[in-house]
């Protein structure tokens, strides 16, 4: 079980994510904005982010920049972004997030990455 | 599936029996037995296959340490788990080297069960058991003949000495680098879990515990002549691997990084597992730049070595998927397309030849993914720099 940190303003997003999520076991906090966000990443550090781009207020990639200033390991972001915005991908990429998933996505898209991210799948090798 | 075959060893029967009540759930899955003492634990391994022993460290006469030493020489292909509380630094050093997984009393059921089927699992599809006995019998890796005074001068350093050279040293060592990626997955050795770079490794274990973990690896090979080929071929292997690593590390993402440098530091670890052999020594004539080992092909001797020694799984699948052809997925390269994408520069870097692979619309289509060409960096010339810099550290 991990602790995962969902940030979005959309609260059927927010839902969504939530309920896949803590299907699969796992802790999911909520941050309805950047700020909130940026506030609940001062006191815990999540084993993971799940994080949208536009947002009113400090946006996605604001959250991003104060999640890549704190010491220590890095910690893994999935940025969610609207398909229709083809350069937030390379802003996304320039400003460091590990994964990028455009909307809509699937809850198993997002559950697949959050998987290797949290190391739960097994290696092997293939012949 | 058949059902694991586990044993459990410790001599107070009351962990015992406490034991067997917490796991009576998994008599589904586990065909377990129990010894007191490490006598009567190889006397049931002798008599019948087993695939994992969990084992006390503490015990009168025979300890763990000497237990499980004794079965990595008799019974390689069984993994060695240990299970244990407090413990004197030293005698925690001993089982370092013996043990593959470490873990503490009181764990919590949820981590032991978790760690037995993993171990009840071998990577390998095509040659599960064969490298599971190759890779099972491993205690220590060797280190490059090269890199041996650097590592002395590190243990005789004072206790308080820089921690920067330290993570130097260790950081282009092969060996221990997965050593203390190893150790460093456990709470056993007071590190934090999931501990991915060299450097917060260092920090987390200590200078002192690494320069014991040197210390007693280095012992284990000081006396080991190197073959003149196996060392020029293993030191070619190595500086492909450092360049890598280096380059890897501006391609991965940030959360990424660490991943993908231990990977591709540890691309090639079957190569090493192979020469250490039956941990006696390097073979003597072993050519290590054949694909195989034994018959098993070299990355999956390797890969079942990282499995077993529970380094974090990006780590080992991207050392498993190294020779796959990778598709970019458009979510971002992961740790596995990352390494692999360096890996195919780097050598078209060595040949010299920027259009001599059968990997060129494969290595383009990895350079082309926006998460490469968002920073707009020259790859090429990244990949020139770092080989560079692998032929300075190579010649120190």
């Amino acid at each position: 079980m991990a602790q995962i940190l969902v940030v979005d303003d959309d609260p059927a997003i927010r839902q969504l994510l939530t309920d896949v999520l803590e299907m699969e076991g796992h802790e999911v906090r909520v941050a309805v904005d950047g700020l909130a966000a940026v506030r609940a990443l001062e006191a815990f550090r999540p084993d993971c982010v799940v994080l949208d781009v536009m947002m009113p207020g400090l946006d996605g990639y604001g959250v991003l920049r104060s999640i890549r200033e704190q010491d220590g390991d890095p910690v893994p972001v999935i940025m969610l972004t609207a398909a229709a915005e083809p350069d937030s991908a390379v802003r996304a990429w320039a400003d460091g997030v590990d994964y990028y998933l455009a909307k809509p996505f699937g809850a198993d898209e997002v559950l697949n990455l959050i998987d290797g991210v949290l190391e739960y799948r097994l290696p092997t090798v293939e012949a | 599936m058949t059902r694991a075959r586990v044993l459990f060893v410790d001599d107070e029967p009351r962990i015992l029996d406490g034991l067997r009540r917490s796991l009576r759930c998994r008599r589904g899955e586990w065909e377990m037995s129990f010894a007191t003492s490490g006598g009567s634990a190889l006397e049931l391994l002798g008599e019948s296959p087993h695939d994992v022993v969990v084992s006390d460290m503490r015990m009168p006469g025979m300890d763990g340490a000497e237990l499980l030493t004794h079965v990595s020489n008799r019974h390689p292909e069984v993994a060695r788990v240990v299970l244990s509380g407090h413990t004197e630094p030293q005698a925690a050093i001993k089982v370092a080297i013996a043990g593959h997984r470490f873990l503490t009393k009181p764990s919590d059921m949820e981590s032991v069960v978790g760690v037995i089927d993993q171990l009840a699992m071998t990577t390998s599809r095509t040659h599960g058991a064969e490298a599971r006995r190759i890779a099972g019998a491993v205690r220590s890796l060797p280190s490059l003949p090269a890199h041996v005074d650097r590592l002395t001068a590190l243990v005789r350093a004072a206790p308080d000495a820089e921690l920067a050279s330290a993570i130097r040293a260790v950081s282009r060592d092969v060996g221990l680098t997965t050593k203390l990626l190893q150790l460093s997955n456990s709470a056993f050795f007071g590190a934090r879990p999931r501990v991915a770079s060299v450097e917060s490794v260092v920090n987390a274990l200590g200078l002192p515990t690494i320069q014991a973990v040197v210390d007693t690896s280095q012992m284990l090979w000081s006396s080991v002549p190197w073959e003149p080929a196996v060392e020029r071929d293993l030191t070619a292997s190595w500086r492909h691997a450092v360049a890598t690593a280096v380059l890897v590390a501006s391609m991965a993402s940030p959360a990424n990084r660490p991943y993908a440098q231990a990977a591709a530091l540890l691309q090639d670890v079957g190569r090493f597992v192979c020469v250490a052999g039956a941990g006696s020594g390097p073979c003597p004539g072993a050519n290590v730049m054949s694909p195989h080992c034994q018959g098993v092909p070299y990355r999956d001797v390797g890969v079942e070595l990282l499995h077993l020694w529970g380094l974090p799984s990006p780590i080992v699948t991207a050392v498993a998927q190294r020779d796959l052809e990778h598709r970019p997925a458009s979510s971002g390269l992961g740790v596995a397309a990352a390494v692999r994408a360096a890996h195919l520069l780097m050598q078209q870097t060595e040949s010299g030849d920027p259009s001599d692979g059968t990997h060129d619309d494969e290595l383009a289509l990895l350079l082309a993914h926006p998460q490469l060409t968002a920073n707009s960096t020259d790859w090429r010339r990244a990949a020139e720099e770092a080989s560079a810099k692998a032929g300075r550290w190579s010649s120190q």
